[in-house]
């Protein structure tokens, strides 16, 4: 008789397997660390403010959720069908707000908004009883008004999209509410004309946050990582964690990325407002980017208006965290398909890289090649050598006979460096690019691999070519590498 | 008029006196001309890291494997990429460019520990044959210990035993000195062919 299957309990579900996940002391070198932001430091000291206008986000008036007019008709007795069929019998009444748009030009709209602006940044303002501070607030209202409101005209002019709505719409309260937590919460000292700048308040118990302190169990499918300080990532939806973290240690593989955490019992949290009330944001992942900037990365595909405030939000604390400044420079990165990252990644840095010349380069070769070939100096020493040659170089190129230069200031072979060169050349690293240019009426153009090898094969293998013509062609093409253009990259 | 020194006939010069096999190697037509070449290619670099072993003495494996992936490089020609791998390994992939399609070996690269561990490290490289149709791979073994004659016997004479792995018979000659083939069955009927590749470390 087979043995009975154990009792469980009625109703009782099975146990799932649990995964442990936590930080690695072995991977300590990618460790994570984050200031806990509670709120901010708004003083002001001579009621002058900014606003980056350009960096927020649009708010869209959205007819299709909030009608402009509707149709009425009265209810006459019963009727069979759709009342598509056969047309309306009883005459409608549209009912619009043309009366509304009437009584509130969007002259009126801007003012009352950005008078309750300037309320709730003078209530934020409001500090001491003293004298001094009594004066302060009186002419607080004065002088933050006209500011407040060339804020608010510039925002309505650039970043509402009307979709050929009435401009009174704005008036409505869901976007009258929307414009004020937005631009409110961009609004910041302006630490240029003497203000102090907009400062973190950090937790006064934890200031800091680390990945060193992930240590939890779930039942839910995780997979492992290799450059996150964490050993696995928890899949929360059925795909997108999942390509993220390998998009990530994809773009670790190339150097773009030097460790990433997912945001996941971080603790790291961002204060925001949505139609008065307060939430909490968590982005998704903390990645320690090529050049050591930090990124606040957010994998969103359909954005809505509470995403939008919520990355207004992270904007706001990324600056305080970088006037701050004592855990290195903050951005946010805003990814619409977790497929394109690793691709985003890369033309951020590129556009990065356009702005600094090569040291972008080298810092991203830098990575590449201690992922490739371990932590030994000499590989970084001729890393540097190679991109100061490049860039001292009036065509920004790295010539053959450079190798043996190279290899005695880094006091290495010169296989070595050839080893650094191929490493770096290769396709799919995006660092250097090989190339062989023969001689033409037009100055020089490329010749390709193929025909490279058509050459060597005609004169080493089937010996069709002699010595002499081969060294008069091989001869007379030059070998260089030049850094990767962002254009072939993408 | 370029500077010779700057020019692909210099370029394959070097390539040509750095290694002999390397021409014959990138400009195979076939898998068996090719294999006979790389492993005239591979033979050179393993003398290479025995003749200057004395500096290698306080390498881990995944060092071991930069200094062999730093033997074989060949800008634009022959890339050998190290991947970590989730398990705390490191994969070797041996790319040869300029072919069309591109040449790709697998290898793994092992610090001698006797036949168990030798074991795991080809499993860790068996894993990576997903269809079969890739060539022959590599286990190099790095023998940090007195007689790796003696060793590598023992080695072959524990697989010809105990055939793991789904071991086709027993391990045949090769090429090299202290280096054997395995086969192995694939998923999809072929025989994977394993090249064990003894490199003497041992220093007095």
């Amino acid at each position: 008789m087979p043995p009975s299957p154990p009792r469980t309990l009625l109703g009782a579900q099975e146990d799932k397997p649990k995964q442990h996940v936590r930080a690695l002391p072995e991977r300590q070198h990618l460790a994570i660390r984050f200031p806990i932001v509670e709120g901010y430091a708004f003083a002001l000291k001579h009621n002058l403010i900014k606003c980056d206008v350009d960096s927020m986000e649009r708010l869209v008036i959205e007819p299709h959720y909030e009608p402009t007019a509707t149709f009425i008709s009265a209810t006459v007795g019963y009727r069979e069908g759709s009342p598509t069929m056969g047309g309306l019998t009883v005459p409608t009444v549209i009912q619009d707000r043309h009366e509304y748009y009437a009584q509130n030009h969007i002259h009126t709209i801007m003012f009352q908004i950005a008078k309750t602006i300037v309320e709730q940044l003078a209530e934020v303002a409001k500090q001491g009883d003293d004298a001094k501070s009594r004066v302060l607030r009186l002419q607080s209202r004065h002088q933050l008004f006209p500011q407040v409101y060339s804020i608010v005209d510039s925002y309505v002019r650039n970043k509402v999209d009307f979709q050929g709505e009435h401009p009174s719409e704005l008036g409505l309260e869901l976007y009258a509410k929307r414009v004020i937590e937005r631009i409110r919460d961009r609004i910041e000292p302006d630490d240029v004309h003497g203000e102090p700048p907009l400062m973190p308040v950090l937790n006064r118990y934890k200031q800091f946050g680390t990945t060193a302190d992930v240590d939890f169990k779930t039942t839910k499918p995780c997979f492992a990582t290799v450059m996150s300080h964490i050993n696995q990532v928890v899949a929360d939806t059925q795909q997108w964690e999942q390509s993220a973290a390998f998009r990530l240690e994809m773009a670790a593989r190339r150097g773009l990325v030097k460790s990433y955490a997912k945001n996941d019992r971080l603790g790291l949290t961002i204060p925001y407002d949505y139609l008065d009330i307060e939430h909490t944001y968590t982005p998704d992942y903390l990645v320690r980017f090529a050049t050591d900037v930090m990124l606040l990365i957010e994998i969103k595909g359909e954005e809505d208006n509470r995403d939008k405030a919520k990355h207004d939000a992270a904007r706001r604390w990324i600056s305080a965290v970088n006037n701050w400044g004592q855990l290195g420079r903050w951005e946010l990165h805003v990814c619409r398909s977790p497929q394109l990252l690793e691709k985003e990644l890369l033309e951020r840095l590129f556009l990065k890289e356009s702005q600094r010349g090569s040291a972008l380069l080298a810092t991203r070769s830098e990575v590449y090649l201690a992922n490739q070939l371990g932590g030994d100096g000499k590989w970084a020493r001729i890393n540097h050598l190679i991109w100061d040659a490049i860039d001292s170089a009036p065509a920004k190129v790295l010539r053959l006979s450079q190798v043996e230069d190279l290899a005695r200031s880094s006091s290495s072979d010169p296989d070595d460096v050839f080893t650094v060169l191929a490493l770096l050349s290769h396709p799919g690293s995006d660092l250097l690019k090989l190339e062989y240019l023969a001689a033409d009426s037009n100055g020089r153009k490329e010749v390709s691999t193929a025909e490279v090898v058509q050459r060597l094969r005609a004169w080493w293998k089937d010996r069709s070519l002699s010595d002499e013509q081969w060294k008069a062609w091989a001869g007379a093409t030059l070998v260089q590498w030049t850094p990767f253009k962002v254009e072939t990259a993408l | 008029m370029i500077d010779i020194r700057d020019s692909l006939f210099a370029f394959f010069d070097w390539i040509n006196r750095r290694n002999p096999s390397s021409l014959d190697m990138l400009l195979a037509d076939s898998e068996e001309e090719f294999e006979t070449a790389f492993n005239g290619f591979l033979d050179k670099a393993v003398r290479h890291i025995e003749k200057n072993k004395k500096n290698f003495q306080e390498l881990d494996e995944d060092g071991l494997s930069a200094v062999l992936a730093g033997t074989l490089m060949i800008p634009g020609w022959l890339t050998v990429l190290q991947e970590a791998n989730s398990n705390g390994h490191v994969d070797l992939t041996i790319e040869v460019e300029g072919h069309v399609p591109a040449r790709v070996k697998l290898g793994e690269a092992k610090i001698y520990d006797g036949p168990v561990y030798h074991v795991q490290g080809l499993q860790q490289l068996l894993q990576r044959y997903t269809t079969g149709r890739e060539g022959r791979g590599l286990l190099v073994v790095y023998v940090r210990k007195k007689d790796i004659k003696g060793l590598i016997e023992k080695l072959r004479t524990h697989l010809d035993k105990e055939l793991p792995l789904t071991q086709q018979g027993p391990t045949q000659d090769h090429l090299l000195q202290w280096s054997f083939l395995t086969f192995h069955l694939h998923g999809s009927g072929e025989n994977v062919q394993v090249g064990h590749i003894g490199c003497n470390l041992y220093v007095d």
